[in-house]
């Protein structure tokens, strides 16, 4: 048993003080924050007692936007300022609009701007946003419920997204998080954080399936767990396959029954589709319990139209889509390299997973009958918030690691509009790798490379990532300029570049032009746009921010000299130390109208100062995994 | 970076520089060296401090992934002993070996165009990957021998029969997604 902890009246607890972290589960739907409360995990409920948040959000002229059930009520009556499941359109550009399975109500902007990039742009009574934007809504929404229901702030929180989602769609999930101003742990794939809600609760050990059908979203993971430590063996998937499309087959059906033809464009056929959107869905979550549901809705006339749905009917309708997640859990368990029968647990995900008819499908597939002990609304959540726990250091003892894999290839542009893969996909991330260029033209000083995603082989049925352009490449013969081209994803999942040209060591520069996405510069213009009502504002929180960055590397300065203060000498602590007293001089005399640039600058020192000081920890602990010591060996 | 890790991935998982490694002790390590160097460790740590981190772990991801792979540790080992050899444009110059190639190819086509060819391609790719095996423990004693030369042959040999398991997967990902 673990003992308590009573530290002495007026001392410090600042080692083992609870850090407030957060899971959010940004769903296409609904979206959920939960925490780790007394050892308890649970989601957190606004002031109306909901824990579950529809990922809806709507723009009014004059006020602030609202979000949620409050924006939900609106859906029928302002349907155009009404935006819901803007997930699909995360990361996805002008030209992907028209491949979006479904039926998307709103109305984009024409004519793009040559500066708002190829961001889908919808308007509405307050201008035209971007699915970022209004995902930041959302964001915002929960960090305020949490900070008011914890009571102060957090410090980071955990995001979960789809494991298939690629570099573009995690890139917006991040840039939606800084709008919101939340600090990113890590951004979680969904099954692996539905993993940890389970693998805590249970000590498995093994292969488990994560089978998660949500709204918009169908994923299957393959994960093996040894030893606390999760190892994502294979993802698939399919981005635009949920339990949307079990209430859209209800709502065809029903029209063509009625024979009603629904014309797009006009208005008031808007506020019909959401009517017969909306009771499909009620009819779909009804024959779960019962055999046979009335439906009853008001279509272009006066009159209800009525008439009964049977499970039985209602099955045939969602066939195919179910046939589809299965032919993907086959496909995707051939790439893990295992049988079925070698799948321990399957573990059920996603409010579509109540359907009887999906889990009946998924236990004949895998042999077993899944595990649904854990709300599937929420275990996604939870298993965030256990980790954001975890990673705000409220665990020490605990150690559970996740590995995570790249969801797919990542390739290069190559002659004939061909793609060469560079990073295959399910290899565990971090990674990096190095390509070689050389010019091909007399005295060449730039040139432009192109960066895919997928697995097809031609540049055209991939996505576009980005392009670079090479610049500064010393002028040379053809041939004889070797650039080295480093691409590094982190463990978020995101891709970043640098570039070296090798016989002169010049760094070329690398400019990044995201194919879709928001540049950096886009970001900062919305944030200010946020602040533009008082330029105080802009300052006080500037200000604030710094102040905030400069404890977090004072904080972790301090735990690590405290660890490993004996790596340096005399003079490179005192060294440190200069810079440190430096930085701590400026956090606390920041005066009036101050924006944090001389925290800024001064934390850049002490960056510089101890990078020898990082370098050599990262080494003894290289040393320390070499020589077969683990500290815990010492600890007992 | 100020990193040392230019030492071999043999040593930095504590291996001698041979073909048969112990595959459990090589994830055991790779565990330790991920729960004390990844970036989750750093959560709270600052911005250079996981940016290092993050280059470290990439590193090991390498090294692993490296020595994992009996196709990749046999390349990784050739190139140790400095023989040269480029795996997308080489192939065997075994003329016996060669006719076999084909003679696989034709193999792959026919079971694609079989009745059931699914089952086909399963039954084809488990001889593969028998066939894999025999070459992999060739290669092992080859290397042992210090037979350097042949040992590349054998590599070029894996590597085709990487492309064609590669191949295989993918028709077989075809006949998949003509049944969704």
């Amino acid at each position: 048993m673990a003992l308590l902890q009573i530290s002495e009246p007026g001392q410090s607890t600042a080692p083992h003080e609870h850090k407030f972290a957060a899971g959010i589960d940004l769903g296409t739907t609904n979206s959920l924050v939960a925490t780790v409360r007394s050892g308890i995990t649970e989601t957190l409920a606004d002031e109306n007692g909901e824990h579950i948040l529809p990922s809806v959000v709507r723009y009014t002229a004059n006020d602030k936007a609202m979000v949620g059930a409050e924006a939900l009520s609106h859906a029928t009556t302002d349907p155009l300022n009404t935006l819901a499941s803007v997930k699909r359109l995360m990361g996805r550009s002008v030209s992907d609009l028209s491949t979006l399975e479904g039926y998307l109500p709103y109305k984009f902007v024409e004519h793009q701007d040559d500066h708002n990039g190829n961001v889908p742009r919808i308007a509405t009574v307050a201008g035209a946003v971007t699915a970022v934007e209004v995902s930041a809504e959302i964001l915002k929404n929960l960090r305020e419920r949490a900070e008011v229901s914890l009571g102060g702030d957090l410090v980071g929180v955990v995001i979960t997204v789809p494991a298939y989602f690629d570099d573009a769609q995690r890139q917006a999930t991040k840039d939606a998080a800084t709008l919101a101003g939340l600090n990113v742990f890590r951004l979680l794939n969904e099954p692996t954080a539905a993993a940890v809600a389970y693998g805590l609760d249970q000590k498995a050990e093994g292969i488990t399936a994560i089978y998660d059908l949500g709204g918009g979203t169908f994923d299957i993971s393959i994960l093996r767990l040894t030893k606390g430590v999760f190892e994502v063996l294979s993802t698939g998937g399919d981005t635009a396959l949920g339990g949307d499309d079990f209430d859209r087959e209800v709502a065809a059906w029903l029209l063509n029954l009625a024979g009603v033809e629904v014309d797009q464009e006009a208005t008031d056929n808007h506020q019909m589709m959401r009517r017969v959107m909306k009771e499909a869905r009620r009819v779909k979550e009804a024959l779960s319990s019962d055999d046979e549901v009335l439906v009853c809705v008001q279509l272009n006339d006066v009159n209800n139209y009525e008439v009964t749905l049977s499970r039985k009917q209602f099955e045939t309708l969602i066939g195919t889509h179910i046939n589809k997640t299965i032919a993907w859990c086959r496909k995707t368990i051939r790439e893990a390299e295992i049988e079925p029968a070698e799948v321990q647990h399957v573990v059920m995900v996603g409010g579509s997973t109540r359907t009887p008819y999906v889990r009946e499908k998924v236990a004949e597939f895998f042999d077993k009958p899944p595990l649904t002990d854990i709300d599937p609304d929420k275990v996604v959540a939870i298993g965030a918030a256990q980790q954001a726990d975890k990673l705000a250091g409220n665990n020490p003892d605990e150690e559970m690691l996740l590995l995570d894999v790249l969801p797919l290839s990542l390739g290069i542009e190559t002659m004939g509009e061909l793609v060469e893969k560079i990073i295959d996909r399910n290899t565990v991330i971090p990674v990096t790798m190095a390509q070689k260029f050389t010019t091909f033209k007399d005295g060449q000083t730039a040139m432009r490379v192109h960066v895919l995603q997928g697995e097809r082989e031609k540049v055209a049925d991939c996505r576009s990532l980005a392009t670079f352009d090479l610049t500064d490449i010393p002028p040379r013969v053809a041939g004889a300029a070797h650039i080295k081209v480093t691409f590094q994803v982190d463990a978020d999942g995101l891709l970043s570049v640098s570039a070296e040209e090798e016989s002169s060591g010049a760094r070329a520069s690398v400019e990044v032009k995201p194919s879709y996405g928001l540049t950096d510069a886009e970001i900062e213009g919305m944030l200010k746009e946020s602040f533009t009502h008082a330029e105080d504002d802009k300052h006080v929180r500037q200000l604030a921010e710094q102040q905030v960055e400069a404890d977090r590397v004072l904080e972790a300065l301090r735990s690590a000299l405290d660890k490993d203060g004996d790596l340096l000498t005399k003079d490179e602590i005192a060294k440190i130390e200069q810079a440190k007293s430096v930085l701590l001089k400026a956090r606390h005399s920041s005066s009036e109208g101050d924006d944090g640039e001389s925290i800024m600058q001064a934390i850049k020192d002490l960056e510089i100062e101890s990078e020898e000081f990082i370098a050599r920890r990262m080494n003894s602990s290289v040393q320390k995994v070499m020589k077969g010591h683990r500290v815990e060996e010492f600890d007992q | 970076m100020n990193i040392d890790l230019t030492r071999n991935f043999f040593e930095l998982f504590g291996f001698a520089e041979s073909f048969s490694i112990d595959q459990e002790q090589l994830a055991e390590k790779y565990r330790s060296f991920q729960s004390e160097l990844h970036p989750d460790r750093f959560a709270n740590a600052s911005d250079q401090e996981r940016r290092i981190s993050v280059q470290t772990t990439a590193y090991i991801n390498e090294a692993y992934t490296t020595l994992k792979s009996d196709l990749k540790r046999s390349h990784y080992l050739l190139k140790l002993s400095d023989v040269e050899f480029n795996a997308d444009t080489e192939t065997s110059s075994d003329s016996e070996f060669l006719m076999q190639t084909m003679e696989l190819h034709e193999q792959v086509e026919s079971a694609s165009g079989a009745e059931n060819p699914l089952d086909a391609l399963d039954v084809l790719s488990k001889q593969l990957k028998q066939q894999q095996q025999q070459l992999v423990s060739q290669f092992s004693t080859q290397f042992i021998d210090g037979e350097l030369g042949a040992a590349k042959e054998t590599a070029l040999k894996l590597q085709f029969y990487e492309r064609l398991t590669n191949q295989v997967r993918k028709k077989q990902e075809q006949h998949e997604e003509e049944l969704l």
